[in-house]
């Protein structure tokens, strides 16, 4: 492969796997701008007059995806919630998500006073202190500045009124939830018309992403091939044939992982965890090189000759 | 004293694109005595001259019979015979086969690579083929006999038992196909064994055996064309 | 050499570079369209009021039993109008009346589902149909607000299509007044139909003028994000001093309602500014059972909701930059490898006497199949969207144009080139 060829494969390589990270990136980022704006809230979300209407015994053992929030005091901003399963990330700025398994944790906005102890912050309610793993707001100073989130939900009372963010909607709630809710989100996709923009950019953005990743590993077979084929004939195995063909490949695609993700880790910042942001750039990778190893291995040996 | 390669029975038949099934060879037998320096394989146009050079090189291993090379059974996988290749066989292919994003040099140095001192050995196998102080030229330089010595240099430049030849003066003219016999003749003196096909009679000529590819089988041919 | 024999092997890549070119139409489409309502949301309800402080009017009066008392005079009563008037006319500049209410409106004979009920959605229970006293008749409490003209205009309202309420029309002595129904209320009422209300147990005449636009809003007691989709839109008149002798108890309460308003401040003014406008409307009017509350949340409010309509709409450029950066680079390479195997015939068919504009047609033919396979694939899929704008359909088809006429030269280019020239090594 000359210079030309070699430079033209990993831009491609860069090209596609920009373009994974950054829908996902982009994926992230929005829906935590919506739900910033819908006061965590999803479009989706419906609000339940009690939390009494819902089957506890049935919530536990059913898997569903979102939270479940109840407001402490009255003002819309000091909440309860559950967390269940893994649902959509909250809009933080600094530290991590809350888990479905987290008890005693709070996510709290920018200007919510803490006590420190130990090197580590905590809010206090009710006696009970809750160790803060986050803040809340894309950016600090956000409308959710004034925030708290609290997760323990013996606080949450049974007659209080629950807003349930779930997968599936209302339909989804075992108990009555279907009967008795009314919806309550959707207010910043009101403002930003993002709920049909998005699943179109998204989808075809990754099918192209997909496409655009597996013809790039073609085209670089095209360009192992001449000197993949003539070790061959030269007598080397073929897997030997390949390892020395893709190989550099694989250099190069982590080379450009390593560029790619540490970017991507910058712009969703705490949003997105690690591990997610390296599947985002490195599947357009990996899908390019096994291509490339498929082809070129095809092209070679496939057909009886 | 061991011959250099048996084939024995090599029956091969190839299905074309319409269903049909189309028979290269039936029951071919051929022998090389290790004596013998060279070999003239003789045909007409789609007889298999190629396909039987591919069976020897072990890049064919889709065929019924026996191949015995030094006294070996060769097994019909791919892998093995490629050790086989690697170690014993030069291949001159009809396209010459040269890379042309690399130099004359360094698509030579694809032979050598696995060799003790492979520079020097490729130095050694431009010289041989007369191509000294070419190694930095790329191959979309050259012309049609330069870019044949540099095929050949890096059949050679392993030092194979055994070089297998396809159409090697086919696009060349007469005074550069003289000069490409030279070759041989001086690299049959070092000790490898050739296996030419061709179409020329001045080739053919030069082999001090022929045989033609004729109804599946090979046949001697006793008087030169 | 005809389109079809030049186009033999390359089929595949022709149908890939046609979809790879359609996608990138369709997501450029999308984010015309949507940056276009990105723009319109930013200026609907949000330009004006990017500059001003918000501070909160009501009345003092919160004994119901001396509310009432203070309701029986007439002379009271326009002393509240008068206030009101001070403040609405006579205030300085800088200093702005915004008056709303979302008191619920009872409606006879509601046409409309339960979405349009007061409280739905809300923290407040929903009351379904009831007889109402006044009318006689089933009523439905709808959402409802009403507002001066100065909200109005401030939050950019406007009617759909340009049918708008006649604000020099609101007369609520002639027992019909012109209303605005939200976009959610499309194809329940039209334009010309008549509501029949309890307004303040007064019964009245409403006539549908118009429709807002989808997705208008405004700021209304701490929420930036007020939609008026659900509501009924029912304009104050300008002034109604010297009405409620007509209306005591009808004006009464209505006089009292209008005060409920922000008043809005430019922030160059100084501080002083909205006590002084205060101060000279009740020494003018008489009235001075007034309270102010500031809103310290409107500006963080509204700062972060803009923020977020920008970094959606920064993040969706980025993304489509992106894509098509992709879109292009795929495109290019389908076209190369199809356009290498190509020209190997096109010289071969030259070279047996094949004149150059027979080549040339073919050639065209194939850049036309491209493209105007491209602009029907590309028409097909915005068909099926649920966003339709002829004005970004209309761009797009004109770069398909753009596109489809600089490959053609592209290609007519490489033809002079291969007729001319033949590569190294061939006879």
């Amino acid at each position: 492969m000359n210079r030309r060829k070699l430079l033209l494969s990993v831009v491609l390589l860069a090209l596609f796997s920009a373009l994974g990270a950054g829908i996902d990136a982009y994926a992230t980022i929005r829906s935590a701008v919506a739900l910033e704006g819908g006061d965590l809230h999803s479009a989706t979300a419906v609000r339940l007059d009690s939390l009494g209407v819902l089957d506890q015994a049935e919530l536990d053992r059913t898997p569903l995806t979102g939270r479940l929030f109840q407001d402490l005091d009255g003002s819309g901003h000091f909440r309860v919630v559950r967390t269940l399963g893994r649902p959509e990330p909250l809009p933080i700025h600094d530290g991590r998500q809350m888990r479905a398994t987290d008890e005693g944790v709070a996510l709290i906005g920018h200007q919510v006073a803490t006590r420190s102890d130990d090197g580590r912050h905590y809010i206090d309610y009710e006696g009970q202190a809750f160790l803060v793993i986050g803040r809340l707001g894309v950016r600090a100073d956000s409308g959710l500045a004034h925030d708290v989130l609290l997760q323990d939900w013996d606080l949450a009372s049974v007659d209080g009124a629950v807003v349930a963010d779930v997968e599936g909607g209302a339909q989804a709630l075992p108990g009555r939830g279907a009967d008795m809710a009314e919806p309550v989100g959707g207010r910043t996709d009101q403002r930003t018309n993002i709920d049909y923009v998005s699943p179109i950019v998204i989808t075809c953005g990754w099918a192209l992403t997909l496409v655009g990743s597996s013809a790039s590993g073609v085209l670089v077979a095209g360009f192992l091939r001449p000197v993949a084929a003539l070790r061959y004939r030269l007598g080397n195995r073929r897997a030997h044939v390949l390892l020395r063909s893709i190989l550099p490949l694989a250099l190069f695609a982590g080379g450009v992982f390593v560029t790619v993700w540490g970017v991507a880790l910058a712009s969703s910042g705490a949003l997105r965890s690690a591990p997610e942001s390296a599947a985002a750039a490195g599947v357009p990778l990996v899908l390019s090189v096994v291509v490339s190893a498929g082809a070129l291995s095809v092209s070679l040996w496939g057909r009886s000759r | 004293m061991t011959d250099l390669l048996t084939l024995h029975s090599l029956t091969k038949s190839v299905r074309e694109p319409d269903g049909s099934v189309r028979q290269i060879f039936d029951s071919l037998d051929f022998v090389m005595g290790s004596e013998e320096r060279s070999v003239a394989l003789l045909g007409r146009s789609g007889s298999g001259k190629t396909t039987l050079l591919r069976v020897l090189a072990g890049l064919d291993a889709r065929y019924d019979g026996e191949y015995v090379f030094q006294g070996v059974v060769l097994p019909k996988r791919l892998d093995p015979l490629a050790d086989h290749r690697r170690t014993h066989i030069g291949l001159v292919a009809q396209s010459y086969d040269l890379l042309d994003d690399f130099t004359v040099e360094r698509n030579v140095l694809f032979g050598a690579r696995g060799l003790e001192h492979p520079e020097r050995r490729t130095r050694e196998a431009l010289a041989v083929v007369g191509l000294e102080g070419m190694g930095k030229k790329p191959v979309t330089k050259l012309s049609g006999g330069e870019a044949q010595r540099v095929a050949i240099a890096r059949a050679i430049v392993k030092r194979p038992t055994l070089l297998l030849a396809d159409e090697p003066t086919g696009a060349l003219d007469e005074d550069t196909e003289g000069d490409i016999l030279a070759l041989f003749d001086s690299l049959q003196e070092a000790g490898t064994s050739f296996i030419i096909a061709t179409h020329s009679p001045r080739v053919a000529a030069a082999c001090h055996r022929r045989v033609t590819v004729k109804d599946h089988r090979l046949l001697e041919l006793e008087d030169a064309p | 050499m005809n389109a079809r024999s030049l186009l033999r092997g390359t089929y595949g890549r022709l149908v890939a570079k046609i979809l790879v070119l359609a996608f990138l139409m369709t997501s450029l489409y999308n984010v015309v369209t949507f940056s276009q309502s990105t723009r319109d949301a930013v200026s609907q309800s949000f330009d004006d009021s990017a500059k001003v402080d918000m501070y909160g009017l009501t009345d003092r009066m919160t004994d119901p039993t001396m509310f009432e008392r203070y309701r029986e005079s007439v002379t009271n009563i326009e002393k509240v109008t008068r206030f009101y008037d001070a403040l609405e006319q006579d205030a300085p500049d800088g200093v702005q009346l915004l008056s709303a209410f979302d008191q619920a409106m009872p409606v006879a004979d509601f046409a409309g589902g339960k979405t349009f009920a007061y409280g739905y959605g809300t923290q407040e229970s929903v009351q379904g149909p009831y007889e109402d006293p006044i009318l006689g008749t089933q009523v439905v409490d709808v959402k409802s607000m009403q507002l001066s003209k100065a909200t109005f205009d401030f939050y950019n309202l406007a009617g759909q299509d340009g049918v708008d309420l006649d604000w020099g029309a609101v007369d609520y002595d002639s027992g019909t007044i012109p209303v605005l129904l939200g976009a959610g209320y499309d194809g329940v009422y039209a334009v010309g139909d008549r509501l029949t209300v309890d307004y303040y147990f007064k019964p009245t005449q409403m006539r549908v003028a118009g429709f807002l636009p989808p997705h208008a809003s405004m700021f209304y007691q701490g929420d930036i994000n007020f939609f008026l989709d659900d509501h009924l839109v029912v304009p104050y008149p300008e002034s109604i001093t010297g009405a409620p002798e007509s209306d005591r108890a009808f004006y009464g309460i209505l006089a009292f309602a209008m005060l409920n308003a922000d008043i809005a401040v430019d922030q160059d003014q100084p501080d002083s500014a909205v006590f002084t406008a205060l101060q000279s409307a009740a020494t003018t009017s008489g009235f001075d059972q007034y309270a102010l509350l500031s809103v310290p949340s409107y500006l963080t409010q509204f700062a972060s909701v803009r923020a977020l309509v920008h970094d959606n709409f920064a993040l969706v450029m980025t993304v489509e930059l992106l894509i098509a950066a992709a879109s292009l680079v795929m495109s290019a390479i389908l076209t190369s490898s199809a356009s290498r195997r190509r020209e190997r015939r096109i010289r071969i068919a030259w070279e047996l006497g094949q004149s150059r504009s027979d080549l040339g047609r073919a050639v065209l033919t194939i850049v036309a199949l491209e493209y105007v396979g491209l602009a029907v694939v590309f028409l097909a899929i915005t068909h099926m969207l649920p966003n339709h704008d002829s004005a970004a359909r209309t761009l797009c088809l004109v770069l398909i144009a753009l596109l489809g006429a600089a490959s053609l030269q592209r290609r007519r280019t490489q033809l002079r080139h291969t007729v001319r020239h033949r590569p190294r090594n061939e006879p």
